[in-house]
């Protein structure tokens, strides 16, 4: 499935519609964030089941400032709308995997 | 301000690389694009045959070692090796919907059964995409390609006439004649400091705290980011010297007009806004900006035709 573009109005009906989200938290002319996006992208259309949503940060710093995003790329994984782990850095497909593992098989 | 830069290099006489002047998009960037576009709009079939490397299972724990996994839901993404799932994914092969099984996740062991499994189905690129896409008046994928010329064409020479500016300022950064008022670029490089250190610490960061975990008092941190400043004095004379020639000069009260109007754009309060920043440093961007827009301005006669 296609990576869902949040926007503030919408985010929090977005992250409790589905068990189990990943966040890509990114902004404008950042390398880190266009690198990480084609893998993110990749894993979004292979892993049904899971929600995956993305927020321009450099648009709604409204949601940046409430989940304190730093640095960005910046990830955040939720549970059934509880926030249960968090990472920061660009990615590839390999590193999307293993941070997803610790969204899905959280204790 | 007393430094400056007192002579420029002529960049014009530099022959600028072919390879700054590309812009055009390949076909094949388009192609690529069409193919993740697909398996953007791919399709889930559920399956009941036997599970598959590919396959997306959902399943529910029946049982655990560990009591908050009971009647968790636990997603399957066999071939995937997601770290500690591995031997569920091997586990769950050759199983069918409604089948119980057991595995391991990380140190917990599980009773999963099956409730769902699906196999993407991806799209092929074909017409049939071009219109799923519901972009108004693409309905073949050749109607895509026009469309993708039309979004990022600019864009791309855009880029390119960025490549060349930078270049150009390279050059100029080089090879041009600067008069220093050390005192007076100490100034500005401790302003700068000041200002992010500020900025940051407001967002709560905090620049005593190291990355490396060490701990250093708020002068030193200062005086490592004003040292961080310095790069960018030589490039902020350029673009004075730019923006004054062609007659862009950044007032007082221009600066505040402007601020007003980026907080009114965001929303927020001018007075806040005018705390995380002040004129030296809006006068930096605003400056640098219209330099690059005359340098862009002139680079288009450097791109390829």
């Amino acid at each position: 499935m296609a990576v869902i573009e949040a926007t503030s109005e919408n985010f929090d009906e977005l992250v409790n519609s589905a068990e189990y989200v990943m966040v890509d938290f990114y902004g404008d002319h950042c390398g880190a964030c266009v690198g990480t996006a084609p893998y993110y992208r990749d894993v979004a259309d292979d892993m049904a089941f899971v929600k995956f949503l993305q927020v321009n940060t450099s648009v709604y710093r409204d949601l940046a400032k409430r989940f304190k995003i730093m640095g960005i790329p910046a990830f955040r994984y939720f549970h059934n709308g509880e926030l249960v782990h968090k990472s920061v850095g660009g990615m590839d497909t390999e590193m999307i995997h293993a941070q997803l593992s610790r969204l899905l098989y959280h204790d | 301000m007393k430094s400056r830069m007192i002579n420029c290099y002529d960049y014009k006489e530099l022959k600028v690389p072919e390879e700054l002047g590309r812009w055009h998009i390949p076909d094949s960037e388009i192609e690529a694009e069409l193919e993740a576009l697909a398996r953007d709009h791919s399709g889930e079939e559920e399956t009941e045959r036997e599970i598959e490397r590919g396959d997306c299972v959902r399943c529910i724990c029946i049982k655990a070692s560990k009591e908050n996994w009971e009647g968790r839901t636990v997603l399957l993404y066999p071939g995937r090796r997601l770290p500690g799932a591995e031997g569920a994914e091997e586990a769950v092969l050759g199983k069918k919907k409604g089948e119980e099984f057991d595995c391991s996740i990380k140190d917990v062991s599980l009773t999963l059964r099956i409730e769902r499994a699906v196999r993407i189905q991806v799209m092929q690129v074909n017409d049939a995409l071009a219109v799923k896409l519901g972009i108004p008046n693409v309905s073949t994928v050749e109607d895509y390609y026009g469309f993708y010329h039309e979004q990022h064409d600019k864009e791309r020479k855009d880029k390119a006439c960025i490549g060349i500016a930078r270049y150009w300022l390279e050059e100029i950064s080089k090879r041009s004649e600067f008069d220093i008022d050390e005192a007076e670029k100490q100034s500005w490089c401790y302003n700068g400091a000041r200002m992010m250190y500020d900025s940051l610490l407001a967002a709560g960061y905090d620049m005593k705290k190291t990355q490396e975990g060490e701990v250093i008092t708020e002068e030193e941190a200062l005086r490592r980011a004003a040292e961080e400043q310095e790069r960018y004095f030589i490039p902020y004379l350029i673009y004075s010297y730019f923006s004054e020639k062609d007659g862009f000069v950044l007032t007082e009260e221009g600066f505040v007009k402007e601020v007003e109007k980026i907080a009114a754009e965001r929303g927020e309060k001018a007075e806040d806004l005018m705390k995380q920043t002040d004129i030296t440093m809006f006068r930096q961007t605003k400056y640098q900006e219209h330099t690059f827009h005359l340098l862009m301005a002139e680079a288009e006669k450097y791109l390829e035709v």
